[in-house]
C-alpha cells in the first residue's frame, strides 16, 4: 500500500544508514600537500678584510641569524597540528603549547592525550591511522617496538629531508639515542624519552649501611663485583618461615630484563639480526640468566608475582623499606628517590653493574620518538614542533615537571645532576650503552609476550623448573615469534 | 487493531489496508525501533559478517588484507601451541566455574527461598557483590590475596595452612580467577533467576508431599530440582557461554601470566587482533571459538530433553 512503511523498506533504510556509517569509518584519502619552506640559524662562512699593511682576505667562521623564512611562513600559515600522544604530563605539555604558540601565533595545536600506560596507545593509533584521523606528530617508539611497524606500514614519514633542509644540529642528541630511530638508511624521528635500561642495582643505602657498609663511593669509579652484591643481597633478605620482612633483591622481568641480565658477563638474548635467539648456546649469557635464577629460584630472596601488592613498583617497595635492593635504572632511581617518604626508612642510591671483560657494563637502551605522520598535511610544522618538543628546553622541563626520564641530550644532564645528583651514575652508558637487537619480522609485542611468559616460567620460584629446562623452553619460543613472517 | 478488509478484484486475494491511524502509530514504532537496527546492522552484524571475511585473510588493519583462504585455520590447529594450551586453560575455568557457580546460586537461592527472618536483608546482602564490576573486583581480590599480607593468607597462616601465592602461583592463578568470578556471580542474577523459579514451583506440591511424608532432603530431590530443571537449564547454558568467554578478569589481574597460567582463549583472541594486530588470525580465532560455543549450546539443547522438566507440558 502507498505511503506505507513495510519492514523490507525499513529493514533496506538502516541498511543504508549503517553502511553509511561504516563508510564514514574509512580511511580518509589525503590528496593535498602542503609544502613550507624552512630555514633557521646557521654557521656561514665570510670574507672579512683586515685593516693595515695588504688586504688579506681570510676565511673566519662566524655565527649569523639569517632571517627566517619558515618563521614567517609559519606565522601565514593557519591551521591546527594534530599532537597524539601518551598521557598528561601536566605543566610540561601545556608549556610547550604556549611556547609553540608564542613562535607560531597562527598555529593552532591541539593536543589528544592518550591514556597513561603507553603501550595501551597504540592499538588506538593504529586504528586512527586506518580511520585517516591519527594525528600531526606522533610517537611510536623504538623501546616498545612499534616504530618499525609504524614505518613499515607507511604510519610516519623520514625526516631526513627535513633536517637537511632546516641544518639542524643533531650531534646536540646523543648519538646513540639518536640512531635508535634510523631505519632503512634514514631518519624517522628525533628522541623524546630514553634512558640505559635496567643497567644498576638500585639499592636502599640505609640497608647497606646498617650491614656496615657505610661509605658507598661514587659509582663512576667504584668497581665492585659480583660476588659483592650477592653477599649484600643475601644479609639484606629477612625472612622468617614463609614470612619475609624484607626482600633482599628483586629482577627485572620481561624483554629488556632478560636481555640485560644475558649481557651481565658479555652475552646477549638474540643476534643484532634480530632472527636468532642466541642466549641458549652462549656461555656468558647462561652465566648472566643463571646469576639471576640463583636469587630467584634457588635461594628465594626475591617477591613472587603480586607479593609486593597490586599495583605496587620496585620502586615504591624500596622507598617503603620492604625491598632492600633491585635491577633497575635510571628511571627507577629517581622514581625510588621520588617515592621516599621517611629518610629514615629509605635513602636510594645506586650500584653499577661490574663493567664486563669488554669494559662496558651490561644495558640496553630504551628510547622514544616524537615522528611526523605521513597523513600529515603539515610536514615542516610537525617537524618545527618535534624539534620544539626535543629541544634542551622540552626534554629538560619532560624530566623535571612531567616526571619522565629522558637522558638523550648531553646539555641537559647538568642540569638534572643539579636537580638530582642520582642521574651522575648513568654518565658512562648514556654514551656508550648498548643498544636494543629488536626482531628483524617486526613482531615485537609477540617477541615481548614470548619472553615474558616464559621468562616468567624460568624464574618461578614457586613451582621451579630445572634451569636447562626453562631455558630450552624459552630459546624454543622466542624463536618460534622470530621464525614468523613479518608483520 | 483496525484493519478492513476487501476484496482484490483481480486476483480475488484478500488486501490489507491499515487505518492512517495504525500507520503512524507503526512509524513511529519503526522510528523508535531504528537505533537498535541501527546497532545491530553498524556495530554487530556488519563487523561479525566483516571479521568473517577476514579469518580468511591476513589482515594488519594497517595495510589492506590479502587472501589466503583457510590458511588461518589451518594455522591455528597446526602451527600455534597457545591455541591448544587456551582451549585447556578456558575448558579448566570452565569446569570450575560453572558447576560451582550454578550449585551455589542454586543453593543459595533455596536458603534464601526459605521462612526466615531478615531474608529480605540477607537476599541484598547476597546480591550485592555482583554489582561490583568485574574489574575493581579483580582489583580488590588482589589485595585480599596477597601473598604477603593478605588478609586471606594472614587468616590462613593463623589456622596454621601454609597459604599459596594465589595469581602468584601458576596452579592456583586460575582456580583464584574462578573465585573472584564466583564471588560477583554466585549471588547475582543468577541467584534472583533461581528465586523466581522457585517461587513459580506451586506451594501445594511440597504440602502433599509432606503429608505423605517426603523429608526436606526428599521435597528438594523430586520437587524442587524437577521441577527447577527449566531454571538450571537456562542458567547453565548461560554461566557456560559466560565462563567460555572469560578475559576480563586474566586480563585485569595477570594479562595471561603467570607462565601463561591464565592464558585464556578469550585473551589468546585479544592478543591477535589488538595487540599483535594479526587481525586476521584473531577472527579466524573468534569464528573457531563462536562455532564451539554454538555447537555446545545445541549439545545442550539436545540433552535437556533428557532431563530437564517441563511443568505443565
Amino acid at each position: 500500500m502507498k505511503g506505507t512503511l513495510s519492514r523490507r523498506h525499513l529493514l533496506k533504510a538502516s541498511l543504508f544508514v549503517s553502511g553509511g556509517m561504516l563508510a564514514a569509518c574509512a580511511p580518509k584519502v589525503i590528496t593535498e600537500t602542503v609544502v613550507v619552506e624552512k630555514e633557521v640559524e646557521r654557521i656561514v662562512e665570510v670574507e672579512v678584510e683586515r685593516e693595515g699593511e695588504t688586504i688579506v682576505v681570510e676565511k673566519e667562521v662566524e655565527r649569523i641569524v639569517e632571517v627566517d623564512r619558515a618563521a614567517e611562513r609559519a606565522a601565514e600559515f593557519t591551521g591546527t597540528l594534530v599532537w597524539d600522544t601518551f598521557r598528561a604530563n601536566p605543566p610540561w605539555d601545556q608549556d610547550r603549547l604556549d611556547n609553540f604558540k608564542n613562535l607560531y601565533p597562527n598555529v593552532e595545536v591541539e593536543l589528544r592525550m592518550g591514556v597513561a600506560d603507553q603501550q595501551a596507545n597504540y592499538g588506538r593509533w593504529y586504528a586512527m591511522q586506518a580511520a585517516g584521523d591519527l594525528g600531526d606528530v606522533v610517537q611510536f617508539d623504538p623501546s616498545h617496538f612499534h616504530f618499525w611497524l609504524a614505518a613499515d606500514n607507511n604510519i610516519i614519514i623520514p625526516i631526513d629531508d627535513l633536517i637537511a633542509a632546516d641544518d639542524y644540529d643533531i650531534t646536540q642528541f646523543y648519538d646513540q639515542f639518536f640512531k635508535m630511530s634510523e631505519y632503512q638508511g634514514s631518519i624517522w624521528g628525533l628522541p623524546s624519552w630514553g634512558w640505559s635500561g635496567t643497567d644498576s642495582i638500585v639499592v636502599n643505602e640505609l640497608v647497606l649501611e646498617e650491614m656496615g657498609v657505610t661509605d658507598i663511593p661514587d659509582p663512576q669509579d667504584f668497581e665492585t663485583s659480583w660476588e659483592q652484591i650477592e653477599e649484600w643481597i643475601a644479609k639484606a633478605h629477612i625472612a622468617s618461615g614463609d614470612r619475609v620482612e624484607r626482600y633482599g633483591y628483586q629482577f627485572a622481568g620481561g624483554e629488556a630484563g632478560f636481555t640485560i641480565q644475558s649481557r651481565f658477563f658479555g652475552g646477549d638474548f638474540i643476534n643484532p639480526e634480530g632472527t636468532q635467539t642466541i642466549f641458549q648456546d652462549d656461555e656468558e649469557a647462561l652465566r648472566g640468566l643463571r646469576w639471576t635464577y640463583d636469587k630467584v629460584v634457588d635461594q628465594r630472596f626475591t617477591p613472587v608475582p603480586g607479593a609486593l601488592g597490586e599495583g605496587v613498583s620496585n620502586d615504591v617497595a624500596c622507598a617503603e623499606g620492604r625491598l632492600a635492593m633491585y635491577q633497575g635504572g635510571s628511571l627507577n632511581a629517581i622514581n625510588a628517590d621520588r617515592a621516599v617518604q621517611d629518610p629514615n626508612v629509605a635513602r636510594i642510591g645506586v650500584i653499577l653493574f661490574p663493567r664486563r671483560p669488554d669494559g662496558r657494563i651490561a644495558s640496553q637502551l630504551r628510547g622514544g620518538a616524537w615522528q611526523v605522520s605521513r597523513s600529515s598535511t603539515i610536514p615542516q610544522i610537525a617537524f618545527e614542533f618535534i624539534k620544539h618538543l626535543s629541544s634542551r628546553e622540552g626534554i629538560f622541563g619532560f624530566n623535571m615537571y612531567g616526571g619522565n626520564t629522558s637522558l638523550v641530550r648531553p646539555d641537559v644532564m647538568p642540569l638534572l645532576m643539579a636537580q638530582m645528583p642520582l642521574y651522575r651514575h648513568y654518565l658512562t652508558n648514556l654514551s656508550d650503552g648498548i643498544g636494543i637487537n629488536a626482531p628483524a619480522n617486526s613482531r615485537g609485542r609477540e617477541f615481548t609476550d614470548a619472553i615474558g611468559q616464559n621468562g616468567a616460567a624460568l624464574m618461578d620460584a614457586i613451582s621451579p623448573v630445572p634451569f636447562e629446562e626453562g631455558i630450552s623452553r624459552l630459546a624454543t619460543e622466542v624463536q618460534r615469534v622470530l621464525d614468523e613472517p613479518p608483520a | 487493531m483496525d484493519y478492513t478488509l476487501e476484496s482484490s478484484s483481480a486476483s480475488g486475494r484478500l488486501k490489507r489496508r491499515v487505518s492512517p491511524i495504525v500507520l503512524r502509530e507503526n512509524k513511529y514504532g519503526y522510528l523508535f525501533l531504528m537505533p537498535w537496527l541501527i546497532g545491530f546492522f553498524g556495530l554487530f552484524l556488519g563487523p561479525a559478517l566483516a571479521s568473517l571475511y577476514f579469518s580468511f585473510t591476513r589482515y594488519n588493519v594497517l595495510s589492506p588484507a590479502t587472501w589466503i583462504g583457510p590458511g588461518n585455520y589451518v594455522r591455528m590447529f597446526t602451527q600455534d601451541n597457545l591455541f591448544y594450551t587456551s582451549l585447556v586453560r578456558t575448558l579448566y575455568f570452565t569446569g570450575l566455574s560453572v558447576p560451582l557457580g550454578v550449585l551455589g546460586s542454586m543453593a543459595l537461592a533455596i536458603l534464601l527461598n526459605m521462612e526466615v527472618r531478615g531474608k529480605v536483608l540477607y537476599r541484598t546482602l547476597f546480591f550485592m557483590p555482583s554489582l561490583v564490576p568485574l574489574v575493581s573486583a579483580v582489583v580488590l581480590w588482589l589485595w585480599l590475596l596477597n601473598p604477603d599480607w593478605g588478609i586471606v593468607n594472614n587468616a590462613l597462616r593463623s589456622m596454621g595452612v601454609s597459604p599459596p601465592s594465589w595469581f602468584g602461583d601458576r596452579r592456583w592463578a586460575l582456580p583464584s580467577l574462578a573465585m573472584v568470578g564466583l564471588w560477583g556471580s554466585v549471588g547475582g542474577t543468577r541467584m534472583i533467576i533461581f528465586l523466581a523459579g522457585l517461587q513459580g514451583i506451586p506451594a501445594e506440591m511440597y504440602d502433599a508431599a509432606h503429608i505423605d511424608g517426603a523429608g526436606a532432603w526428599n521435597r528438594i530431590r523430586h520437587i524442587t530440582l524437577p521441577l527447577l530443571s527449566p531454571t538450571i537449564f537456562f542458567n547453565t547454558v548461560l554461566a557456560i557461554i559466560g565462563s567460555l568467554q572469560a578475559f576480563q578478569g586474566a586480563f585485569v589481574a595477570t594479562e595471561g601470566g603467570p607462565a601463561y597460567a591464565t592464558w585464556v582463549f578469550g585473551m589468546h583472541i585479544y592478543k591477535h587482533a589488538f595487540d599483535y594486530w594479526n587481525m586476521g588470525y584473531g577472527s579466524a580465532l573468534a569464528w573457531f571459538f563462536a562455532i564451539v560455543i554454538i555447537a555446545l549450546t545445541i549439545m545442550q539443547q539436545r540433552l535437556s530433553t533428557k532431563w530437564v522438566y517441563y511443568y505443565g507440558e
